[in-house]
């Protein structure tokens, strides 16, 4: 056994737990006319399949004012329970618990949905949603603890194991706790004591809703990580008065707030393991397990982190999004079939801050488990030759859905490895771990019998003298050639170019990004690593414009600006001229229409775009017997589309 | 019942033992005599060395430059017979002996396979109060306070030595180190020797074979001395790594892009989801240094890195960069190692 602590079992409360690996709480936007969907039964069902000891829940609304996000279960209308017994009674079959988190988000949304005033401890609006909420009068108070124990006896009633109180990173009960949101002056406000009255006051309602034989833990922000809030030697105190009034069988942590939402999910560029110290910390304190939750997304660390007595049980949330079998594997020792979670953040928090169904990059079944969920690949009913052009993202995907049912697959690659443009794109500044997406698949194309060809450039002639029952392209794209005025001139290159080291750049640089994603500024910061001075111009209001939902956005304008990164937005360019050394970009400003010029730059960088490489499609096009086109090459888009395309063209095939 | 002496009242009487085996003293056993000049003066006692005499006389440089920089006044050499190196239960009684022959009341040696064995058995032989591992200690009024670390270093155990019978202490090799303290004066060793007046008993248990730890096998997280390889290091280079890793006695560590390639086991691969590593000394060949690895070698004593790209996260993380292309530097490396070594390790 290689993970002896991680599948040894834990009590929480009452509720013995077969391992140490909990599927944390987290958005889904599954549910549906806000109650429990069929959906979210097969989501935590797979990764109950999967091996995870524990389950819990997405945040579930305990009461009226608060509806931060459209779709979330309304817990304290009765009607969930039934929904709630189909979940719980299909997650049991696998041996694993299910708990239902409580929250109140208080100021933390805003009443755009509910139509409602938010209600928090004092008039401060949330950094995020902006918008004033109505200082909560005691009887306020008093109703939200009945709604909490009015919820906590519907997940009870709902089968579920345990309950768990959102006290995190969002939530009113953090407000009430934290000096930065609680200026109350009433017996609620101003002491330690004072703030923890509220929150003490949902957890009894809530343990005499429950009664003493049910699990209730409590999930706390372990720092707020921002001047004048809490940190951890406050949390300490807090978590071990939570204790010391013994209702609770359990410690969970998030961290942060909304002021610094890029640590509650941290992307690529927060180390793995980021919040192991908080949760030492807090677990110094207290006798009852604590979990700790962020960028765990390797088994091997999950031991180092129970066998160093750091905590006791390894939160996991986009490590199992993302490979919902990770624990089997884990527990299996087949380290090598385990997909890792590289925090793009992409599919993830990237779509669900945007009001869609929760996605991943990597795992195209998320959210669609009762079709695409493990044991749903059939073999083919006919056995084809399948020619796959182009190693991506696309490609290797296809190749191995395909090779997985059965069919005779090759895949080709003009390159001398797997992976197409996903091998240049991380080689961006810190973007290096966006290659472990070819590294988790490339095993699995060869596991999947299929032939792969590399360093082979194909024409029509050789795909049609392997006379192949079916053809899929994946050719992938190219930067666009003439982008703009001037874009085959002296000293102009492409981002790609930039990254792959095809072309030296001038000291002196400007970036010209009509991108907004990672290729612009991850290559923009590769640049100013080296010592050169980097200008970007940007069409959009501010550079990196597609940062935002995956939260890198605050980082990595943190970077460039300490790099001596300077932007010029609102651009549109239509303009390189001039030699190296004097190279000048004419543009005019999109909203006011003035015409501008910047000019004495060594080179012109351009993420201006991509175009498909369909050259090949259309040459094949009515001269086989099938012919399919996946990713880039029928639209430039990103891997997940790619990856996306890639899986379901192989399982239909 | 022995009639009970405090630690304080009369200054006990300090037997350090390390083990002159082939004429030398390794790292723990120059850690050990320098912790001695410590307690001692801790205790306000005298210390004087113990080892097994082997079939060789000790060499001059050994007795002078080695034991008497450390300020080790007296060794008494225990003669034997030779296979008694492989009977440890008759070490224990031997040394035992000279302990109570002389009024000892407390042995001192380092937590290393040898004392690890041998200080159960010297415990039981005086019928002394046994301490192992310790980490720290200090003198509490009329006792000795001995701390120690439990259960993989989460818990503290702290006890109390009042001196009422003789104390077996071995020291963790962890807080050890060879430093020579200016309170530690320079003296030349008297040489004793010893012989049992009885009988030598039989032991129960023989050491059959001793296999020496093979670098290139040993468990990375154990060793002293890494030499890894980033992607840096083409096929050609990691040969040479590894005949490097040869040469110098080191164990080889990998990278996770190294691992990926198939070139070495995971249970070579260094970083936050690999090994971590505490070696003396860390060469870090080709390897750029990402968030992860440096995560795993943060504990390494001496970081130095050779890749070509100056920009590399790995330099400001070494002790020592060159900036350099493996190509070039690596063969030159194994030539000029094995004009020291003679092409063996």
């Amino acid at each position: 056994m290689m993970f002896p602590n991680l599948f040894s079992p834990l009590k929480l409360g009452r509720t013995e737990v077969k391992n140490r690996i909990s599927f944390q709480p987290h958005l889904t936007n599954l549910a549906v006319g806000n109650l429990p969907s069929e959906r979210q039964m097969y989501y935590w069902g797979e990764r109950a399949k999967g091996g995870a000891g524990l389950i819990i829940t997405e945040e579930l609304t305990v009461h009226p004012t608060d509806m931060a996000y459209e779709k979330l279960i309304d817990v304290y209308h009765a009607e969930v329970v039934p929904g709630f017994k189909k979940i719980t009674d299909y997650v049991h079959q696998y041996d694993a618990k299910i708990f239902a988190q409580l929250n109140h988000n208080g100021q933390q949304g805003d009443g755009s949905l509910s139509r409602r005033p938010v209600w928090a401890p004092s008039p401060v609006p949330d950094v995020l949603f902006r918008e004033t909420p109505k200082a909560m009068e005691v009887e306020d108070i008093e109703e939200v603890a009945r709604y909490f124990a009015l919820s906590a006896e519907h997940v009870r009633q709902g089968g579920f194991d345990g309950v768990e109180l959102q006290f995190g990173h969002s939530s009113l009960a953090r407000q009430f706790l934290s000096p930065l949101t609680n200026y109350r002056q009433d017996e609620f406000g101003g002491s330690l004591e004072n703030r923890l009255r509220a929150p003490l006051m949902f957890i009894e309602a809530v343990r005499k809703a429950v009664g003493k034989d049910f699990t209730l833990g409590v999930r706390m922000c372990a720092d707020e990580m921002i001047p004048g809030g809490l940190d951890l030697a406050q949390v300490q105190e807090i978590c071990a008065a939570f204790e010391a009034s013994g209702l609770i069988d359990f410690m969970d942590l998030s961290i942060a707030t909304f002021y610094n939402l890029y640590l509650v999910e941290g992307s690529m560029h927060t180390p793995l393991g980021y919040t192991i110290p908080l949760a030492a910390g807090v677990r110094e304190k207290l006798k009852i397990p604590v979990f700790c939750t962020g960028r765990i997304n390797d088994p091997v660390m999950a031991e180092k982190v129970l066998a160093a007595g750091q905590a006791d049980m390894i939160g996991m949330c986009r490590a199992l999004i993302c490979d919902p079998y990770l624990p089997k594997k884990a527990k299996e020792g087949r380290l090598d079939d385990l997909r890792y979670c590289i925090a793009c953040n992409q599919g993830c928090i990237g779509r669900i801050g945007m009001n869609k169904s929760i996605g991943c990059v990597q795992n195209p079944a998320i959210g669609r488990e009762k079709t695409w969920g493990e044991g749903s690949l059939k073999p083919a009913p006919v056995k084809k030759k399948i020619t796959v052009v182009g190693g991506g993202p696309a490609g290797m995907w296809a190749a191995k859905m395909a090779g997985r049912r059965g069919h005779e697959v090759t895949l080709f690659d003009r390159g001398d490895a797997l992976g197409g443009q996903v091998r240049t794109a991380m080689k961006g500044a810190g973007r290096d771990e966006f290659g472990v997406i070819i590294r988790n698949e490339k095993e699995q194309v060869e596991k999947a019998g299929v032939k792969v060809v590399l360093e082979t450039e194909v024409s029509p002639e050789r795909v049609l003298e392997g006379n192949p029952d079916a053809v899929i392209v994946a050719t992938g794209s190219q930067p666009k050639p003439h982008p703009v005025g001037g874009a085959d001139g002296p000293g102009v290159c492409n981002v790609w170019q930039v990254l792959d080291g095809e072309v030296q750049v001038g000291q002196k640089v400007c970036l010209i990004d009509y991108d907004g994603h990672h290729r612009a500024t991850a290559t923009a910061e590769f640049l100013a690593d080296q010592g050169k001075s980097v200008h970007i111009i940007c069409s959009s209001l501010f550079i990196g414009a597609e940062l935002g939902p995956t939260q890198d956005l605050y980082l990595t304008r943190q970077r460039l600006l300490k790099k001596g990164v300077s932007f010029t937005p609102d651009i549109a360019v239509m303009e390189v001229s001039g030699e190296p050394g004097a190279k000048t970009i004419k543009g005019f400003n999109v909203y006011s229409n003035e015409w501008d010029e910047w000019s004495g730059y060594d080179s012109v960088v351009l993420a201006m775009g991509q175009a498909a490489d369909e050259d090949l499609y259309f040459a094949l096009k009515g001269k086989v017997k099938e012919l399919h086109r996946i990713g880039d090459c029928v639209a430039p888009r990103k891997v997940d589309m790619a990856i996306w395309e890639g899986h379901q063209l192989g399982r239909e095939i | 019942m022995p009639a009970r002496t405090a630690a304080t009242s009369t200054p006990p009487e300090i037997l350090v033992l390390v083990d002159l085996a082939g004429g030398e003293l390794d790292e723990a056993g120059k850690g050990i005599l320098s912790e001695a000049s410590r307690l001692a003066k801790t205790l306000g006692g005298t210390w004087s060395a113990l080892a097994l005499a082997g079939s060789e006389p000790l060499p001059d440089e050994l007795v002078s430059e080695v034991l008497g920089a450390y300020g080790t006044k007296a060794l008494t050499l225990v003669e034997a017979p030779a296979e008694v190196a492989d009977l440890l239960e008759i070490q224990a009684r031997l040394f035992a002996a000279v302990a109570a022959e002389r009024g000892a009341r407390l042995l001192l040696l380092p937590h290393n396979d040898l004392g690890a064995a041998l200080a159960p058995l010297l415990a039981a032989e005086l019928s002394g109060a046994l301490f192992t591992e310790a980490i720290g200690y200090q003198r509490e009024g009329e006792t000795l306070q001995l701390t120690r670390a439990l259960l993989g270093v989460q818990v503290a155990e702290t006890r109390l030595w009042d001196g009422s019978v003789p104390l077996v202490l071995s020291v963790s090799p962890r807080i050890l180190s060879a430093v020579v303290l200016p309170s530690m004066p320079r003296s030349t060793p008297q040489l004793h020797t010893w012989q049992s007046a009885q009988p030598l008993p039989v032991g129960a248990t023989r050491i059959l074979e001793r296999i020496p730890p093979d670098p290139q096998t040993v468990d990375v997280a154990e060793a002293e001395v890494i030499i890894s390889a980033g992607l840096g290091c083409n096929e050609a280079a990691f040969t040479q790594v590894e005949e490097l890793t040869r040469l110098l006695n080191a164990s080889l560590g990998v990278t996770r892009p190294v691992y990926d390639l198939g070139r070495a086991g995971f249970e070579r691969m260094v970083g936050q989801t690999g090994k971590t590593v505490a070696p003396r000394l860390y060469l870090a060949l080709g390897l750029s240094g990402s968030m992860h690895h440096l995560g795993g070698i943060k504990d390494s004593k001496l970081v130095v890195a050779i890749n070509s790209d100056p920009k590399a996260p790995i330099f400001p993380n070494a002790d020592e960069g060159f900036v350099a292309d493996l190509r070039e530097v690596l063969p030159l490396l194994v030539e000029r190692v094995k004009s020291v070594t003679g092409g063996a390790a």
